[in-house]
Parts: C-alpha cells; sequence; structure tokens
C-alpha cells in the first residue's frame, strides 16, 4: 500500500483547488469511454452490409441505447472538459518552462482525441457519419502534395466501402486507444514531476497533499460529470440516421467542436480552401505549440491571452453563426425532418422485417413503396414538387392526402401549391364555410379511403358535403362522372391506381385531364408501387402546406 | 566492453530490429487497397430508358455496379449522375459535388440547375460552376445510347481543386 500512498501524500504547490479538477475528470471520461467502447464493440461489426445493422441492433435494447449515448455524449464531454483543461493551465500560464513537456504533451493528447471523434462518427455508417466522413477526406484530399496519398489510406482504394470501415474501426478502436493510453502516462508522469502550476498571487512554496481535499475535489467533480453524462446519455442518446445511401445526397454537419472550420469553408472561396482547410487549424496549433516560447516575461502576458481568448471568441462566433444560418434556411430544416423520417423507419424496418445479409440499404429498396419513391423521382418530378424536388405544373405531393393536405385544397383550390398551375378549374374556395364544417369535410374526405360515403362514422361530414353542394361536381358512386373525379374510395389504393393509371378516364378528370396514363407507360407491379408510395405521403403531413 | 555491457546492447539491438520489422506489416496493412479494381474498362453501367428523358427535366440516377469492395464483390452505388437531354445530346454530369465529395442536389428555389446542400455550391443547368465554394463544375462522365437504354461509366474526380483529374 505503500505506492498509494506515496500517490496521495503528493505535494500540491499552493494547496488544492477546484482548478485543478479538470485534468483528473479528462482520465475518468477516457475510462469510460474506454469502457462503453469495449461493450459496443461487443455487437458492432465494421462492414458495409452489417454496420448499420449491428449498430441499429445495439440501439434497440434498452441498455445499447444508454451506452450508444454515453459513448457519443462522452465525446462531446470529454472534448468541453479538455478545452477547460486547456483554458485553466493556460490561464495559469502552466506551458512556461520547465513544464513545456506536459504542454505539448496535452495538446497531442486533444488532437488523438479530435481523430477519436473523426474516425468514430463513420461507424455506424449511416446517412451523417458517411456523407460527414466524405467531406472529411474530400478535406483530406485536397491536401497539398500529399493529398491523394492520404485519401487512398483513409479509404482503403478510391471508393469508399468495406475496407473504409476497416480501417477507421482499426484506428478508432485499436490505434487510437494504445496511443491515447501511452500518451496520457507520459502526460501524468511529466505533470507529477514539476506539479501543478498554482495562480501568480499564490505563494507556491506553502503545499499540502493530494488526499485529502484535492482528492475528493476531483471525486466530486467526476461525480458530477458522470451523473450529467447518464442523464445526456438517457434523453439525448446517440444519433442514428438511416443507413448511407451512397447513390442519394444528405446535408451533413459536423459535430458542434468542427462547426467553426466547417462555417470557415462555407465561407471562404475556392482558392482560398487550402487557407481555410489546413492554414488555420495549423496556425492555431503553431501558436499553442510556441506558447512557451512565446510567453516568457510578464509584459508579454496580456498579448499571449489576447490572442487565446480572441481565437476562442472567433470560433464560438463562427460556431454560432453557422447553426444560426441552418435554423433559417428552410432547405435545411426540410432535409432534416426528412432525415428523421427515413431514420425511423429504418430503424421500424430493422425492428419488424429484420435486415437481410445483403445490409439495411436493400431492407428498405426491398419495401414497395421505396420502389416507388424511386419511380416517382422518375416519372413524376417534372409536374409535381415532393420534398422540395420537381416541377409546378401540377399540385405540390408534401403531405399528399393527409387532413391537413385536404384542408388546404379545400381552403385554396386555385393556389399554385394544388390546381392553380394546371388547366382543371372551376373548384371554389370553402373557406366561407365556417371552422366546424371545414374540419368535419375533411374528415369526411379522409375517411373515403376506407368508409363508404354512407358509413355511420362519416355521417356529419356527409351533411356538410351535401350541404356545401359538393355533389354538383363530385359524385360519391365509383365511376360516375359529375363533371368532376367521383370521391367514392377518394384516396384508397384502388382510387389512386385508377388516378394513375388512367386520369382521363370517367370519374377522374375526364377530357381536362393533362396528367399522362401511366398506365400505358408503366407495368402494373410498378402503378402499384408507386400508389404505395403515394400512401406513405400522409405520414409528411408536417411538410404540407400550412393552412392559414 | 564486457560481457553485461555487450549482452545488453545485443538485447537493445535485437529489440529495435524487431519492432522495425512490425513496421513492416503494419505499413503494408495500411497501404493495402484491397484486391483492387480487376483491369480493364470501367464497366457501362445501365441508367434508365433513352424516351424518360426530356429537355429541361434533369434526371438522377444511382450508379448501381458489381464491384470488388475489399472482402465482398459486391453490387455498390458508386454515387449517382444527373442525366440531361439538351440540342446537344444526353449530357450525364457525376451527382458528386467536386468541392468535398457531397450529393448535388437540384436548386430549392425553382430555378433550374443544381446546388450543393454541404457548403453551397451553385451550378447551372449544364453543369458549369456558378457560385464556389467548389473550385469547377460538375464532373461529365462518359455516355452512350446502345438499343434505347442510357448507358454512363463510373468515376471519381480528385476533389478540391480546379483541375479535373480522375482518381
Amino acid at each position: 500500500m505503500s505506492w498509494l500512498w506515496h500517490w496521495l501524500d503528493e505535494r500540491i504547490p499552493g494547496g488544492a483547488r477546484w482548478a485543478y479538477v479538470f485534468g483528473s475528470a479528462l482520465v475518468f471520461l477516457i475510462l469510460a469511454q474506454l469502457a462503453s467502447g469495449i461493450a459496443l464493440a461487443f455487437t458492432y461489426s465494421a462492414s458495409v452490409p452489417a454496420a448499420w445493422a449491428s449498430v441499429a441492433r445495439i440501439e434497440q435494447t434498452a441498455l445499447g441505447h444508454l451506452l450508444r449515448g454515453m459513448h457519443a455524449q462522452g465525446a462531446t464531454f470529454l472534448l468541453a472538459v479538455a478545452g477547460l483543461h486547456l483554458l485553466q493551465t493556460a490561464l495559469f500560464g502552466a506551458y512556461r518552462a520547465p513544464r513545456q513537456a506536459t504542454w505539448w504533451l496535452g495538446l497531442l493528447l486533444l488532437a488523438l482525441l479530435l481523430a477519436f471523434c473523426l474516425t468514430g462518427s463513420l461507424l455506424p455508417w449511416d446517412e451523417r457519419g458517411y456523407w460527414a466522413t466524405r467531406v472529411t477526406v474530400g478535406i483530406a484530399a485536397s491536401a497539398p502534395l500529399m493529398g491523394h496519398a492520404l485519401q487512398s489510406l483513409m479509404t482503403g482504394g478510391s471508393e469508399f466501402g468495406n475496407l473504409t470501415l476497416t480501417r477507421f474501426y482499426a484506428v478508432h478502436a485499436s490505434l487510437l486507444p494504445l496511443l491515447l493510453l501511452v500518451f496520457v502516462i507520459a502526460h501524468v508522469a511529466a505533470m507529477r514531476r514539476h506539479g501543478v502550476t498554482p495562480p501568480v498571487h499564490i505563494d507556491a512554496a506553502r503545499t499540502e497533499p493530494f488526499w485529502p481535499r484535492q482528492a475528493l475535489y476531483d471525486a466530486g467533480f467526476a461525480l458530477l460529470l458522470l451523473a450529467a453524462l447518464l442523464v445526456a446519455a438517457a434523453t439525448l442518446g446517440a444519433p442514428l440516421q438511416g443507413p448511407a445511401d451512397p447513390g442519394g445526397a444528405a446535408n451533413p454537419r459536423p459535430e458542434w467542436y468542427f462547426r467553426p472550420l466547417f462555417q470557415v469553408l462555407k465561407i471562404l472561396p475556392a482558392r482560398l480552401e487550402a487557407v481555410g482547410a489546413f492554414g488555420i487549424p495549423l496556425l492555431a496549433a503553431a501558436f499553442l505549440c510556441a506558447l512557451p516560447f512565446i510567453d516568457k516575461d510578464a509584459r508579454r502576458r496580456p498579448a499571449v491571452l489576447g490572442g487565446l481568448l480572441g481565437g476562442l471568441g472567433a470560433a464560438a462566433l463562427l460556431c454560432i453563426a453557422s447553426y444560426h444560418s441552418d435554423a433559417k434556411a428552410p432547405e435545411f430544416v426540410r432535409a432534416e425532418a426528412l432525415a428523421q423520417v427515413r431514420a425511423k423507419k429504418a430503424l421500424r424496418l430493422a425492428r419488424t422485417i429484420g435486415v437481410p445479409p445483403e445490409g439495411a440499404l436493400a431492407m428498405i429498396e426491398s419495401q414497395p413503396d421505396e420502389r416507388g419513391r424511386r419511380l416517382f423521382q422518375r416519372a413524376c418530378t417534372e409536374c409535381h414538387t415532393l420534398r422540395g424536388e420537381g416541377g409546378v405544373k401540377a399540385p405540390r405531393l408534401d403531405g399528399f392526402l393527409s387532413k391537413r393536405w385536404i384542408r388546404g385544397l379545400l381552403l385554396r383550390p386555385d393556389s399554385n401549391e394544388y390546381y392553380g398551375a394546371v388547366p382543371i378549374s372551376g373548384m371554389e374556395s370553402y373557406k366561407d364555410l365556417g371552422e366546424d364544417s371545414l374540419q368535419k369535410l375533411t374528415d369526411f374526405l379522409h375517411g373515403l379511403r376506407s368508409r363508404a360515403p354512407d358509413d355511420p362514422a362519416l355521417e356529419s361530414g356527409l351533411r356538410v358535403f351535401l350541404r356545401a353542394d359538393c355533389g354538383e361536381c363530385h359524385s360519391l358512386k365509383k365511376g360516375e362522372d359529375e363533371g368532376g373525379p367521383s370521391l367514392y374510395g377518394y384516396g384508397s389504393r384502388e382510387w389512386l391506381s385508377g388516378m394513375v393509371g388512367d386520369p382521363g378516364a370517367p370519374g377522374y378528370y375526364t377530357e381536362q385531364n393533362k396528367m399522362p396514363d401511366f398506365g400505358n407507360r408503366l407495368q402494373p407491379s410498378d402503378i402499384q408501387e408507386l400508389v404505395a408510395f403515394l400512401q406513405t405521403l400522409e405520414g409528411d403531413e408536417a411538410l404540407a402546406q400550412e393552412a392559414p | 566492453m564486457n560481457r553485461r555491457k555487450l549482452l545488453a546492447n545485443a538485447a537493445v539491438g535485437a529489440g529495435i530490429a524487431a519492432a522495425g520489422a512490425a513496421v513492416w506489416p503494419l505499413a503494408a496493412a495500411a497501404t493495402d487497397t484491397g484486391a483492387g479494381e480487376p483491369p480493364g474498362e470501367a464497366p457501362w453501367i445501365d441508367v434508365g430508358a433513352e424516351k424518360e428523358l426530356r429537355p429541361g427535366a434533369p434526371l438522377k440516377a444511382a450508379l448501381r455496379a458489381s464491384v470488388r469492395d475489399g472482402f465482398f464483390t459486391t453490387l455498390q452505388d458508386l454515387g449517382a449522375v444527373w442525366l440531361m437531354r439538351s440540342a446537344a445530346g444526353i449530357a450525364a454530369l457525376s451527382a458528386t459535388c467536386p468541392h468535398l465529395g457531397c450529393g448535388i442536389v437540384p436548386r430549392s428555389d425553382g430555378q433550374p440547375g443544381f446546388a450543393c446542400p454541404c457548403h453551397d455550391s451553385r451550378f447551372r443547368a449544364d453543369g458549369e460552376l456558378e457560385k464556389g465554394p467548389a473550385a469547377r463544375g460538375m464532373d461529365p462522365l462518359p455516355v452512350r445510347v446502345a438499343e434505347g437504354r442510357v448507358q454512363v461509366q463510373a468515376a471519381r474526380f480528385a476533389p478540391g481543386v480546379s483541375a479535373r483529374r480522375r482518381v
């Protein structure tokens, strides 16, 4: 036990302080990451078909969800505490001789932590990780001179694939932990050799043993962090988007600690890109490394602190600007909402039908509505806009057939989101119907897909339908032509199949029709898939036009 | 030099040699890029029927081909392509942003042309660069029409630079 007492009796120059808790807290957080990381590795599988599926498997157990949360939120905690540790030691001037080696080892550890974050984000092989890493590798590939070698080292070939994952996993889960362990030991040993640096006004000659006061401060802070980490893990969890789709597109955004750099890349023109991507980080690193040489006497201290705090302030401003510009970009907000929809669907499918050996993307593509989505993109977006893509010659289909969409149709049938751009007219706005009747009519039309018009559940809506003279143009009998489409089975699979297959038929738009008859262009099975997709659009109700 | 010192030096030397020898397989593993692509011309990938393409209505298609991906030979998406028809014929533009490799989408403001959702580069309808940070326009891919079907060869280009260099 004597070695333990030797440790605990270490003298602290100037006495115990709360300001010294960050170093031991970092060791504690690193150990927590190691523990959660090992636990995750028991299930994780690093290959393109398996990675997302194995992470989804982890996510679907209560403990797995918490573990992923701890690992992902732990990374944020680590970088935040590392930042505080750096700031505290810099403010106290702890980088000065004879402690330069401790300082440099600390900076190296910070770089290792960032490397952990970069390599870890790819491992789930979800949309976010995939596209964010493409950008990371893209930045590396645009490096002067060694760009190509770097890229091929990182991806293990010209294309992102299995070898990219095994590489990132090997670095994340074996090489980096080993290096981290070695340099943490070196950093702590170097720190103990010269002790901590007390603030300038404190008499360093007066010392106090580590035990008990400093040890209790450290333990108290570590416990506080653990509690906060558990809360963050349980409430925020770890993000898992849908499986990566290399043929798709996404709006990847880096974590908060890379946001300043992201914003710089967005602002700078192409010819200054290398300056932003490499110059600024290298300059910051060089400044931090050079602190022991720059700040040798007290007169230079204000300038050094000004540089440090100014740099941090600029980074914080860039970070805020980046989040702000995203929040007010409607296309970004919509893309995020759609990514959420895809993520939920992928997790639901993984739980219900399971992931085949071909991978999670194949699982999604095996769904009729997904094949329908692809057909829609090819066949329908020339005229219909959906999710921000497509033409404006026909109604917008965000939230198609949802109550909100139907309500908007009743209020503004001639607006450009509905039939304003189509040479079909005659329907008037029902905005004067009154809120209660409008609601009942909306529910009635929404209910027709699964109930007969005279179903007792639809009775009150039917009364509004008749009172508002909707029946003058819209029959409630199958296929009957009253000038406008028959609403028998409106929105049902059968009604939609007829609409897509032959929109000029009696009971649909007859001679007013301008939509191509896809029954002549597509296979019957294609139409069924397209209809299956159209029926899922109701799930995007939030994207439908907000009724005024 | 006494015997103790000689043995010590020999032991240290052997240790360094062993560590040095360990670097070799490590470096070999890190630089191994798998079995690599089979030699020969890149395959022509079917991306749809020619009659589907109408002027002013670009179509997106995934470039799916059977490739050797490390330890599997598998169907894989090698990115995607935007196909368009104009007076000059059918063009195929890679949907991979020449800036840093994100997926390019149509502009969301109703204007013709394309945009990258990552760093907000803009491209004209013919793929020419309109606004950075991308350093060049969208990368054209080899395209041909055979028996009414449009076929494209997949390719990747070095990101971030103005010169179009295939990787």
